[in-house]
């Protein structure tokens, strides 16, 4: 009478979601993994070699541009932080009943339009004929228009803003879960603002800080449209690179392998910050 | 039972197969660039045809990008530049062959379709016939930059910040003309290449704080002219003339050493399933009605004899104050591109792009 | 001089007020209850003497020194949070060394003192395990010593024991009345639960309403409860409403609404005459139960039959009815042998003195 625990409707039921990984997830980084690995020997012929990936090394343009992405991405996450903890501490801890859902979903609203709308909606502020520039000049600290676009604090700020959302929401829900006594203990105890923040409230966000850095790296590394777009003639930013590879110079092997290569930076970032954060992947995707 | 179930079967195929039919039959699926394919001639021609026009637009990298992916099916025309044709069927075979036959040559300017045919050959198989060309110089606000005559002036310190080019090949061609090279008689010699590619890079790195930014589509650019942060510009002709159109102070000037002449063709990806319509559509738009009717929406020229005849006075007149007759024979005309040349381009790009 | 003291405290919040100008005063080394039903105003008192929420007006004086506009953080008293609120990222000494680490003790100093103050809870060398390792009242033990190492002069509690389940609750009933003599610090604790009261305090305050209705000796609030509401908050009672039938001095006759004459004795102050509207509670322990007429000189005597055997161990009860008046009446179930075949329908001899009648006019309330 006994069935096994692995049954046909397991497998069912299963069957999806194991599609779904081995079709969309690992084949396309298997295939990727192998276009990365073969030179082109001739028209239409190839042979195994590590040339792109020699290539990336002897190469300073690239492994530059890997670096400054991943420098910029971190400092980015860091400053997403920065401004997002406040932010969703005051919604969570502060605000009660209405007001608080009213700020939660101002948070959400930019993210009701497309990233590019969003990203045009930076340039028409930032451009040297935007809306900045302009009101600038009416109110005379500045005599001749000023261009504030294609810089990297333009990319920065248009990442932060990107990224915003994806930091907010697992602050707010790692803070909502912070029982208020703890910090009236703390504070009852003789402690102050500044180490209640670090001994109580900060290892208690733990888990939603290291996922929203995790998800806020990993959207920035990714980006495209938003370095290109405000970051103008000096975005340089490693997508940018692959697509480059891919579409402009139909090299696919060596784009396989920036893809290959930025995989392994993301993947390494998630790793530190789970091992520095002493948090496990399992504890802070659960939030 | 069992012949039931076969019944049903073939019944089912043979639907699939009439209605699979039925969609090729009536669906041209165009891969072409921004304005050669207006929704008026679209329409035009399903009323004369009954065939659908479904337009992806796109520009040249673009189109190898996507005929490779799929080995040159989702499309049944495509519309590369002449010179990018053979390299790239070379490569990866990504095209079929024309039948001269189905074409009706003498709608097309002889010397065009020619030189066309020859430089998309391979052995004694052609893959392209040409459509619309046209030329790549300056689009220039007199006003506020009167003094540039050619693609160095843009890195004049007076416009510091108001230039704009695009960051690909045609620039880099552009400069080494600019700056006294002839690139085109050095295709065939790397060595030589690579020592202009030298020279315009260095050119091109120093000039990089006057531009402010390296624009990437057509309307990007135009909106940079028209809001002023940008007063000189390389680009294609026509956005020049479309700008005189709104603004008589800024039109396209033919550069002194030369503007880049293009064409691009016609060619069949091939997994084309509709092949007959590709050829009745080359020669729908070829006819010199439908084709005054192309350079009406965009200012771009065409091959088809007599359309110039069509063409409104006023384009014919931004035409020729861009193009006295020395600069008509001065325009230089892209041979095509062998293998190799794009990747040591793109090196170049990367490094102009790089440094800061 | 009282370590503690409040003069007419009052707290408003939007549409109610939850401290209503109460005043006390806490002697030190006692440990001092403040007993009510939730949403009396115990817990708003308490966290107005931690400083978490400010009067409205009032006083707070400890050891003499005004409170107002002094920080949580800068007075001498230290709070156990109802679900005790240990920090759980830190180890049980880092909890407990935490608030010495606010006053920058040095860390010597600190080890020791902590190490001492575990010994004294009884749980030395535990300093090292993660909080979610300890039992729930080993939890309680280190929640108290994490502020009573810090010598507070007050000690607050609220419910500390409301999560603990009942076994455990009795046993830290006992375990905190022992460690509060051992340390020799004044608690003020704060409960819904008459029992915890009852047992560890001092001295014990009902609130109602954001009143206190009487402080007393926990015997004081038992035996004499001065108002309606504490004879039937504190311990059990029969609560009957009646009329005056007849008042000569202290001895007084109420007829219950059920048609019971019962013989009463009025407290100092009691000012019901003939006619007035009463409640009288007799306490079902004070009642004594007998099978056979066995005479005596109580003032009330009376036959009743069983209705119902409410079993619950020692605390079992019966459920008697009056034959005359057919008023209901609860006793406690004597557990000698000769009540064991006792069944519904018995009946059953009871008697208690006139003394032992607690008696309220309504609407007064005392």
């Amino acid at each position: 009478m006994k069935r096994s625990q692995f049954g046909l409707g397991f497998w069912l039921l299963l069957a999806p979601l194991l599609l779904w990984l081995v079709l969309l997830i690992l084949l396309p980084h298997v295939d990727l993994l192998l276009i990365s690995l073969r030179l082109r020997s001739g028209p239409g012929t190839y042979r195994f070699s590590l040339h792109h990936y020699a290539e990336f090394f002897t190469e300073p343009l690239y492994w530059r541009t890997f670096l400054r992405t991943a420098i910029m991405s971190l400092l980015a996450t860091l400053l997403t932080l920065l401004i997002a903890f406040p932010l969703a501490y005051y919604i969570a801890k502060m605000m009660r009943g209405r007001a608080k859902q009213l700020l939660f979903l101002l948070c959400l609203i930019p993210f009701w339009v497309s990233e590019l709308v969003r990203t045009y909606g930076w340039m028409i502020l930032l451009r040297e004929s935007g809306v900045v520039s302009g009101l600038l000049q009416w109110s005379g600290l500045t005599g001749a228009p000023l261009e504030m676009l294609y810089n990297d604090a333009a990319i920065m700020v248009g990442l932060v803003y990107t990224a915003m959302l994806f930091m907010v929401v697992p602050l707010i829900t790692t803070l909502d879960s912070l029982d208020d006594s703890l910090i009236e203990a703390g504070y009852d105890l003789g402690g102050n603002g500044w180490n209640l923040l670090w001994e109580v409230v900060v290892p208690h966000a733990m888990p939603g800080i290291v996922s929203g850095c995790i998800v806020v790296f990993m959207l920035t590394l990714g980006n495209y449209l938003t370095p290109t777009l405000l970051g103008g003639k000096d975005s340089l930013w490693f997508t940018e690179q692959i697509y480059t590879q891919f579409i402009t110079r139909f090299n696919w092997e060596q784009g396989s392998a920036f893809g290959i290569l930025l995989l392994l930076l993301s993947s390494l970032m998630v790793w530190l910050g789970l091992r520095l954060s002493g948090q496990s992947f399992t504890q802070v995707m659960g939030r | 039972m069992k012949s039931k179930v076969t019944k049903l079967a073939g019944l089912l195929l043979g639907v699939a197969a009439v209605t699979s039919l039925q969609v090729q039959a009536e669906t041209l699926r165009l891969l072409t660039w921004g304005g050669y394919a207006p929704q008026e001639v679209i329409e035009l021609f399903q009323q004369e045809t009954g065939i659908e026009v479904k337009v992806t637009k796109s520009n040249n990298e673009d189109m190898i990008s996507k005929l490779r992916a799929t080995g040159g099916a989702g499309f049944d025309l495509a519309q590369p530049s002449q010179d990018r044709i053979s390299s790239a069927q070379a490569e990866f075979n990504i095209y079929r062959p024309i039948d001269l036959a189905r074409i009706k040559s003498d709608l097309f300017i002889p010397s065009m379709l020619e030189a066309t045919v020859k430089n998309t050959s391979i052995g004694d198989k052609v893959y392209g016939v040409p459509h619309v060309w046209g030329t790549s110089g300056l689009v220039v606000n007199r006003k506020a930059a009167p003094d540039v005559r050619d693609y160095t002036d843009l890195c004049d310190d007076a416009l510091a910040g108001r230039v704009s080019y695009r960051l690909k090949r045609p620039t880099l061609i552009a400069f080494a003309f600019a700056l006294g090279e002839d690139p085109f008689a050095a295709y065939g010699d790397r060595a030589q290449y690579a020592r202009i590619l030298e020279k315009v890079s260095a050119r091109l790195t120093e000039c990089k704080p006057n531009v402010k930014k390296y624009w990437s589509g057509s309307d990007d650019l135009l909106n940079l002219i028209r809001s002023g942060e940008v007063v000189a510009a390389m680009a294609w002709d026509a956005g020049g003339w479309k700008l005189n159109k709104e603004d008589p102070d800024t039109t396209f000037v033919a550069p002194k050493s030369g503007a880049l002449g293009w064409i691009d063709t016609f060619a069949l990806p091939r997994k084309s399933k509709a092949e007959d319509a590709a050829y009745q559509w080359i020669n729908f738009v070829m006819r010199p009605d439908i084709a005054a009717k192309i350079t009406a929406e965009s200012s771009y020229f065409t091959a088809s004899k007599g359309a110039s005849a069509l063409v409104e006075k006023e384009q014919t007149r931004r035409f020729e104050e861009s193009f006295p007759q020395a600069a008509i024979d001065n325009i230089k005309w892209y041979p095509p591109v062998p293998a190799g040349l794009e990747e040591m381009e793109g090196k170049v790009l990367d490094r102009i792009k790089a440094h800061r | 001089m009282p370590v503690l003291e409040c003069a007419s405290l009052t707290k408003r919040f939007a549409d109610f007020t939850a401290v209503d100008n109460v005043s006390m005063a806490v002697e030190q080394g006692s440990f001092y209850s403040i007993l009510g039903p939730s949403g009396c105003g115990k817990t708003t008192l308490m966290r107005m003497l931690a400083g978490f929420e400010r009067q409205d007006s009032g006083n707070i004086r400890i050891e003499g020194k005004s409170m107002t506009g002094v920080a949580p953080n800068r007075r001498p008293v230290n709070m156990v949070f109802q679900h005790l609120a240990l920090f759980p990222n830190m180890s049980v000494a880092g909890n407990i060394a935490y608030g010495l680490k606010r006053r920058n003790t040095p860390s010597a100093e600190r080890e020791r003192r902590v190490g001492e103050v575990l010994e004294r809870v009884g749980l030395a060398g535990s300093g090292n395990k993660r909080i979610e390792q300890l039992s729930g009242g080993q939890q309680q033990r280190v929640a108290i010593a994490r502020c009573l190492v810090l010598n507070p002069q007050v000690l607050l509690l609220d419910e500390p024991l409301g999560a603990l389940d009942l076994k455990l609750r009795e046993h830290m009933k006992i375990e905190l009345k022992r460690l509060q003599s051992a340390f020799g610090t004044t608690f003020i604790y704060i409960t819904h639960d008459q029992s915890e009261a009852l047992v560890m305090s001092d001295r014990v305050a009902v609130m109602n309403h954001g009143r206190f209705e009487q402080v007393g000796s926990p015997q004081d609030l038992y035996y004499r409860p001065g108002s309606a509401f504490v004879a039937g908050f504190v311990g059990d009672n029969n609560r009957w409403q009646g009329v005056i039938e007849q008042r000569v001095g202290a001895k007084v006759r109420v007829r219950t609404e059920q048609g019971l004459p019962v013989e009463a004795q009025a407290a100092a102050g009691f000012q019901g005459g003939v006619g007035d509207a009463v409640e009288l509670f007799v306490r079902p322990e004070a009642i004594r139960v007998q099978l056979q007429d066995g005479g005596g000189e109580a003032e009330n005597r009376l036959q009743a039959r069983v209705i119902e055997i409410v079993f619950d161990g020692a605390r079992s009860r019966l459920q008697l009815r009056q034959a005359d008046s057919a008023q209901e009446i609860l006793v406690n179930l004597p557990h000698t042998p000769e009540f064991a075949t006792l069944g519904p329908g018995d009946r059953l001899y009871l008697s208690w003195h006139a003394h032992q009648c607690s008696l309220f006019t309504v609407g007064a309330g005392r």
